[in-house]
């Protein structure tokens, strides 16, 4: 098993090193894939069925991922977190009343702005160096975890990236596992990082994800996306929208706009350069522990 | 050294060779235990003043100037602060540091940097006035504090860091162009030396490589250019004009520390009925009501070994008689502490830029 696993794995190297677009091609690359990751598993010493090989062409790996990262049912507890939102509202209640009195719906949308700007200078810059560099991704995490001073966004954070990566180890990694394992790309794959940016820019990256400027944008795009659709959620069982405008506003020209902006931002941002940029948002997520009935996390 | 006096050896020759905007705060003490301002450089447009302490004076203070009241563009402000072992420094201003507005789209941003070294065994006070960002002004600050001991937490430190919304006289409300500060806590160890206490040594450019692990980082970062939806950041800041971070550790904070916590835990929730004529409003300590009334909104959070206190208000008299309500431990009815950590560990009058 693991001497025909070897010999795979050469002509799946020799295979991909020269694509070209015709069908056979394609064919030979999915069959190439499947023996990869036979490969991969055998080293993991994890039992897999042996691939048939008259399969139909399956979904290229990228869609694939996506759908499973942006699947409201990834068993990472967003729909635990409000982000901030539960106590903003609470917080908005409070406000000698302006005219006209904004409705639910526009202070979601305010909300839903802010939030989107406050992450992107603030949890994107992980993401992206996550990615970049998944070797480096604990100090990252390490930094990141000095730099998110909010004690309510920490413990949404660590609660989603841990989970992030059992959901890794438990469910994809015997699938998706594309990279290391002393490879020609050296990416360590044992590495656990607390914080759910950065172990999102790591474990996409494990999941062989190539390292261009379109795939990185593909990561933090989802990772923004899924940030709406939790804050969304959030929002409908808040009573603020009704799942009808939830999935408005998510189909919405401007929330595409929105996060598209978001991505763009954050990709500009080093590290280094990382802070909030709502400070407010501090405020309304630090004091989520003081309102008197909650019905998230965060 | 030899004498056991409380003077500087500054001298007109070293004062000359540092380069503009620099200066250098060397804390050190003497046997048996004279505080000594080892050394006191700086450059305009940088100004250090030390008030001669009292002979019994727990701490030294020296007060961070800058020419004219306020900085340019183009200024750059390189301090460098080293408190040795059992010293006692506080840093204070005398009235808010203001930041005029960047010359041309092109000239460059106002920047402040200081570095301070906390030796074991020595403590650290910066409670400056705020900063005032006026229109269209562009300010970096980046401040670093090198913690030398994290393992006893006798590198101790209460850092305040507050900036308001500019001249609201001249309806002046976040109308500043960029501004970026940057707290940074290190835990480094003695042979780290990137701080040495040779005079003209003051430019640190924060961009040294190495220095000892990252404990906590506080960034903000407006950006008045930018539109959030067609939100401007004057929108965005939800009518607080001001903004105020303070960064407490340290064993002799340690009570300090606790009392904030408790506070924070007994605010009043919030939802719960209506707060200020609920029966129950009598178990809330009356100076939390006021805060509420005030608009004050804060929020602590226990860090990796740091107490960290956000607070934002509507107006700057509420903001500062809260933070000085806090610092200085007040009861419920507003009485300080008498031996409150801060004024038992620095002495009297430390609370000037609050008052």
């Amino acid at each position: 098993m693991t001497m025909e696993g070897q010999n795979t794995t050469t002509t799946a190297t020799i295979t991909s090193e020269k694509p070209e677009e015709t069908l056979e091609d394609l064919r030979s690359q999915i069959a190439s894939l499947q023996s990869q990751l036979a490969a991969a598993k055998a080293q993991l010493e994890i039992k897999v069925p042996s691939p048939s090989t008259n399969l139909p062409p399956s979904p290229s790996p990228p869609l694939h991922l996506w759908l499973l990262l942006a699947d409201s049912a990834l068993p990472i507890g967003s729909f635990a977190f409000s982000s901030g939102l539960e106590s903003y509202i609470s917080h908005r209640s409070l406000r000698p009343s302006i005219s006209p009195k904004p409705t639910p719906r526009s202070e979601l949308a305010r909300f839903l702005r802010l939030s989107l700007l406050s992450v992107s200078t603030t949890t994107v810059p992980f993401i992206t160096a996550a990615f970049k560099s998944p070797s480096s991704v604990l100090a990252l995490d390490d930094t990141f975890d000095a730099t998110t001073t909010c004690e309510v966004a920490r413990r949404a954070s660590i609660s989603q990236g841990r989970a992030l990566c059992s959901v890794w180890d438990k469910s994809f990694v015997s699938s998706f596992l594309k990279v290391g394992g002393g490879g020609e790309d050296g990416i360590p794959t044992h590495y656990r990082p607390d914080h759910f940016g950065p172990s999102w820019g790591y474990i996409t990256r494990l999941s062989g994800l190539k390292d261009t400027e379109e795939t990185l944008e593909q990561v933090v795009f989802v990772f923004l996306f899924n940030h709406v659709k939790a804050l969304l959620s959030a929002a409908v069982r808040l009573s603020l929208i009704g799942p009808y405008v939830a999935q408005q506003i998510l189909a919405s020209e401007e929330v595409g706009r929105l996060v598209r902006m978001a991505v763009e931002r954050g990709g500009r941002i080093g590290v280094e350069e990382a802070g909030q940029s709502v400070p407010t948002v501090d405020l309304w997520q630090g004091r989520h522990e003081r309102l008197y009935t909650r019905i998230f996390n965060s | 050294m030899e004498p056991a006096t409380t003077t500087t050896t500054t001298s007109t020759a070293s004062q000359s060779s540092i380069p503009a905007g620099d200066g250098l705060i060397h804390v050190r003490v003497l046997p048996p235990s004279k505080l000594t301002l080892y050394q006191l450089n700086y450059k305009y447009p940088l100004k250090l003043i030390s008030p001669a302490p009292s002979q019994w004076a727990k701490s030294l203070t020296v007060f961070v100037l800058s020419y004219g009241g306020g900085l340019v563009s183009g200024d750059e402000v390189n301090l460098r602060v080293v408190v040795e072992s059992r010293g006692r420094l506080c840093l204070q201003t005398q009235g808010s540091t203001k930041i005029f507005k960047q010359k041309t789209p092109s000239s460059p941003p106002t920047i402040q940097r200081m570095i301070v070294r906390v030796q074991p065994g020595s403590s650290f006070l910066l409670l400056p006035d705020p900063v005032q960002p006026f229109a269209e002004s562009n300010y970096i600050q980046h401040q670093i504090f090198e913690l030398e001991d994290i393992t006893d937490d006798t590198s101790s430190i209460v850092v305040l860091d507050w900036v308001t919304e500019g001249r609201a006289a001249r309806d002046e409300h976040w109308s500043l162009k960029r501004f970026e500060s940057r707290n940074e806590f290190f835990g480094v160890k003695e042979s780290d030396t990137t701080t040495t206490g040779t005079s003209g040594d003051g430019g640190g450019n924060g961009s040294e490589s190495v220095r000892g692990k990252l404990l906590l980082r506080d960034a903000m970062i407006l950006d008045g250019e930018m539109l959030c939806g067609d939100e401007t950041l004057r929108e965005r800041q939800d009518s607080q004009t001001i903004f105020a971070t303070a960064v407490i550790r340290g064993k002799p904070f340690k009570k300090l520390i606790e009392y904030i916590k408790t506070r924070y835990a007994n605010e009043p929730r919030i939802g719960q009925k209506r707060w200020d004529t609920d029966d129950d409003s009598r178990k809330h300590n009356r100076i939390e009501v006021e805060a509420r009334n005030n608009g004050v909104l804060w929020a602590a959070s226990s860090v990796r070994g740091f107490l960290l206190v956000k607070v934002s208000g509507v107006e700057m008299e509420g903001v500062k008689r809260f933070v000085r309500g806090l610092l200085s431990e007040v009861n419920e009815d507003g009485v300080p502490r008498e031996n409150g950590c801060i004024t038992e560990e620095f002495g009297t009058g430390m609370f000037r830029c609050l008052e």
